[in-house]
């Protein structure tokens, strides 16, 4: 396992957020199931049961970029949407590949310079650190305040 | 300063031994060297300890006198003008700053023991009076000067008694002074230092607030107090007399046993 | 002087326990940084790079947000930036908007002028959700209820929602989830403030960690024109990505003692209508650069660091004096040091005025701030700065006056302590320093000065 790999793993157990085989997945994905349209998800699209992220219990989504430093998942709003699809629904599935591992944000800004220059910009990018929480009662961790209660990160078996 | 530091290292540099010949000789009153001599020092005494614990300002002389230094106190200072200028008096604080570089100016270091007026000097002078005045380099709160300028960290006090420090915020974030005073506390024969841990945290005096936002100041006084109960500290020490009027009358309000001393005190009030 | 009264003694043992337990994580993601001193710096230095050339870099930062198709907006009051998204509101035809947590639009009163014009603000961040509901003004800069207790939440919510009294957090939370649901998936119109604005990218950066500012900034209603606002300070810009990714990192470690925020986000613009229809995201993004007394700040030497602040709350949560008296105790909607700085930065009161005055000046919150703003000695600043605006009483004035001419007279001084010690028993001290001694014992004076000591040893 690279040095990067471990170090992404490490944070996404800090963070509460399970690294799953792909075979494992299929134990999660009941109830409504929305697949989006990233190559990587293609092993699932078959399971999709709902065609809108904002009703799906649970959502599988592709990615960007993966980040070590802090275990966190790069997502641009196009061409594949992300938005709804990384935040409406209970359960986020997140698959993503080694190769899309890199160091820090600042790689994540270099290596999508040109969705990022003024003009040509992609209109979002989001970074996902963990599943949606708060602290404000009596500063009590909770999950899945608006956005997801749980996160689950899948490695893509081709790599990606 | 060079000049300072140059001749204290010649005569402290290396060793506890040195330190050790130093204290023999200035207490036999012979072998007094010129080169210790040489260092003439300007005590300063800031109004709270000239009114209240005017036997902090006696160790700080008795300990410097007995090393084998020139120690002077200027019969002219007063204040440094710190309250009027915490108090966003500038005006009026910088009539007194002004008088105190006048005062103080000719001696090679001057002395306090009070962290909190060095730091008016050190790090406020420059801006009240628009350009930092040598003399801001040459002023030293009397704990720091001993460990850093006179590299003596044992000065032959006995004290039995189980002490906890109370880290004065002047001294702690102004003057970074953190562990020159623990130090000193921790070679003084029959003294057992308990630390406070609780932050460090500030006891709310801060001058003319203890006295706007009394309740505040209290409540911080009060929680200041419970923790230094908590370490079991016969004594409370502090290298400032405005922290140890805070914390003093807030022990002596509640009727606890714990006392309070300065540090200057503890260290030379018997020598 | 304002009265600050002390929290009562329950509610203070909740907050210290509240506000510890967020500076202990915060204090082990430090601790994790051994070069942690070094990061503070790089953050002071961007953060001053910024402000040095705030305007070029807000004129790069508008003509790339422009390139994307954001519309800039410039309100150089309060007044100004309400009428601005009351005006967005109306064209869009709608009578209610969701927001996420933004302290600026705290600021400059944003929910009040929008109520007054008819059109109803939905704080969505649960903590501002929870005040909004009981109609208090935020307590803290990044947790606006860490004072209430679960059981005070349940009450609100069971009073205010109609729903069965419940203290548990998780339950509670997701009440919560529910109603606001309803509301994101119902609004075309969301209102965020912004963390930073990019200047060579023209991005809108934005943190959550709930998710409901992605949320508001998303707008997953399915139907109709939606619109995204963000209100932000001027002083919000940071040249570069790079710069942004720094400060990220600072206040993700500062705030919560986390590595990064659940969300952070790089808004750059409407969603993409040419290219392939993208099917979320606003139709329009619009972003209200609020000055409202900022350029004032620019120009003063000693307060221009305190644009540098980044809202991490940090200062907050050490400060010896929010922690007995609490964050409504400021009365300005900027509580906590830096909060104090601020507010007497902004407005020219008497109560603005007086909050550099609430602080003992210990510095710890200077200690903490991870962009290293001199918090405490722009208080000490802003001390001279009431009396030059007249705000110290006359009496105070010349009281300063006849201290400082018996200061300038050592004779007098010298006089003037004796003759205390003669006049003044300790009963007539003890009346004297009154506001003291109501707390506190006054230490007898000493018998002898220590000029009279040295006179006797020499």
């Amino acid at each position: 396992m690279s040095e990067l790999r471990r170090q992404f793993e490490e944070r996404l157990g800090q963070l509460g957020v399970p690294v799953v085989l792909p075979a494992e997945l299929e134990a999660m994905l009941t109830g409504k199931v929305f697949v989006s349209e990233h190559a990587v998800c293609k092993p699932w699209a078959a399971r999709a049961t709902c065609a809108d992220p904002r009703e799906a219990d649970v959502t599988v989504t592709g990615c960007d970029a993966l980040v070590a430093e802090t275990g966190s998942v790069a997502l641009l709003s196009a061409p594949v949407e992300t938005r709804l699809s990384t935040l409406m629904a209970p359960l986020n599935v997140v698959v993503g590949g080694e190769r899309q591992l890199v160091a820090d944000m600042e790689l994540v800004f270099e290596q999508f310079a040109g969705r990022l220059r003024p003009g040509a910009a992609a209109a979002c990018l989001t970074f996902v650190t963990g599943p949606s929480r708060t602290t404000d009662i009596e500063k009590t961790l909770i999950f899945g305040v608006h956005g997801p209660k749980k996160l689950v990160f899948v490695f893509a078996e081709d790599g990606g | 300063m060079t000049g300072l530091r140059n001749r204290a290292m010649m005569a402290t540099s290396s060793s506890a031994a040195l330190g050790v010949w130093m204290m023999a000789a200035a207490l036999t009153g012979a072998g007094r060297s010129t080169t210790l001599n040489a260092v003439r020092i300007g005590l300063f005494i800031p109004c709270l300890v000239d009114q209240f614990m005017p036997r902090a300002g006696l160790g700080v002389a008795r300990l410097l006198k007995k090393l084998g230094h020139t120690v002077e106190y200027p019969a002219e200072q007063t204040c440094c003008g710190q309250p009027a200028f915490n108090s966003g008096i500038h005006s009026e604080a910088v009539v007194l700053a002004k008088r105190f570089v006048r005062v103080f100016d000719g001696f090679e270091a001057v002395v306090s023991p009070s962290g909190s007026c060095v730091a008016m000097v050190r790090n406020f002078y420059g801006d009240l009076l628009g350009a930092r005045p040598a003399l801001a380099d040459r002023v030293f709160e009397f704990s720091e000067f001993l460990v850093e300028k006179l590299h003596l960290t044992d000065v032959g006090a006995r004290f039995d008694g189980r002490v906890t420090y109370h880290d004065s915020c002047h001294l702690l974030r102004e003057l970074r002074v953190e562990s020159q005073p623990r130090q000193l506390l921790r070679a003084v024969k029959g003294l057992e230092l308990v630390e406070l841990n609780d932050g460090p945290t500030c006891c709310g005096f801060g001058g003319t607030f203890s006295i706007k936002f009394p309740d505040v100041s209290a409540a911080m006084a009060e929680d200041k107090v419970a923790a230094i109960e908590r370490t079991g500290a016969q004594w409370v020490v502090a290298g400032d007399a405005g922290c140890l009027m805070q914390i003093g009358g807030m022990l002596s309000r509640r009727g606890s046993p714990v006392k309070t001393m300065h540090l200057a005190e503890l260290l030379g009030g018997n020598a | 002087m304002m009265p600050m009264p002390v929290l009562e003694e329950k509610r203070r043992a909740a907050l210290a326990r509240a506000l510890g337990q967020t500076l202990q994580k915060r204090a082990q993601a430090v601790a994790e940084m051994p070069e942690w001193e070094a990061m503070r710096q790089r953050a002071h230095d961007i953060r001053a790079g910024a402000m040095d050339r705030l305007f070029e870099h807000l004129d790069a930062f508008e003509r790339a947000a422009a390139a994307n198709g954001i519309r800039v907006h410039h309100a150089a009051t309060a007044e100004d930036a309400c009428q601005c998204v009351i005006q967005i509101a109306r064209r869009l035809g709608v009578t209610r908007a969701v927001k996420s947590k933004s302290m600026v639009t705290e600021e400059i009163h944003l929910n009040h002028a929008m109520e007054a014009a008819g059109i109803r603000p939905i704080e969505t961040d649960l903590g501002e959700f929870i005040a909004q509901l009981k109609g208090d003004p935020p307590f803290h800069l990044t947790a606006p209820v860490v004072h209430l207790t679960r059981d005070e939440v349940g009450k609100v919510l069971a009073v205010k929602l109609g729903v069965p009294f419940t203290n548990d957090p998780a339950k509670l939370t997701m009440i919560a989830r529910e109603v606001l649901r309803r509301e994101f998936l119902d609004a075309r119109l969301g209102i965020s403030g912004a963390n930073f604005l990019v200047a060579e990218t023209g991005s809108i950066v934005l943190v959550t960690n709930e998710g409901n500012g992605r949320m508001v900034t998303t707008l997953p209603n399915p139907q109709g024109p939606r619109v995204n606002v963000a209100i932000t300070g001027i002083e919000k810009v940071v040249p570069t990505l790079r710069d942004a990714a720094h400060l990220l990192r600072m206040l993700a470690r500062s705030s919560a003692g986390a590595r990064l925020t659940a969300y952070t986000t790089f808004i750059q613009g409407p969603r993409a209508r040419s290219s392939g229809e993208e099917p979320s995201g606003p139709d329009e993004v619009h972003v209200v650069l609020v000055d409202n007394g900022r350029r004032g700040m620019l120009r003063d030497a000693r307060l221009r660091e305190a644009l540098f602040c980044i809202r991490c709350g940090a200062c907050s949560n050490i400060c010896p004096v929010y922690h007995r008296a609490g964050g409504h105790a400021y009365q300005s909607v900027y509580n906590g040091p830096i909060g104090a700085v601020w507010s007497a930065a902004l407005w020219d009161t008497e109560q603005a005025a007086a909050l550099p005055f609430a602080s003992s000046l210990c510095g710890a919150c200077a200690d903490v701030c991870p962009v290293k703003i001199d918090i405490h000695h722009a208080m000490l600043w802003q001390r001279n700065l009431a009396t030059l605006r007249g705000r110290v009483p006359a009496w105070q004035r010349w009281a300063w006056r006849l201290w400082r001419m018996g200061m300038e007279r050592a004779a007098l001084y010298r006089a003037g302590s004796r003759l205390a010690r003669v006049l003044l028993p300790q009963v007539v001290l003890n009346r004297l320093a009154r506001p003291w001694t109501s707390k506190r014992d006054l230490p007898p004076l000493a018998a002898k000065t220590f000029h009279e000591l040295w006179k006797e040893e020499a």
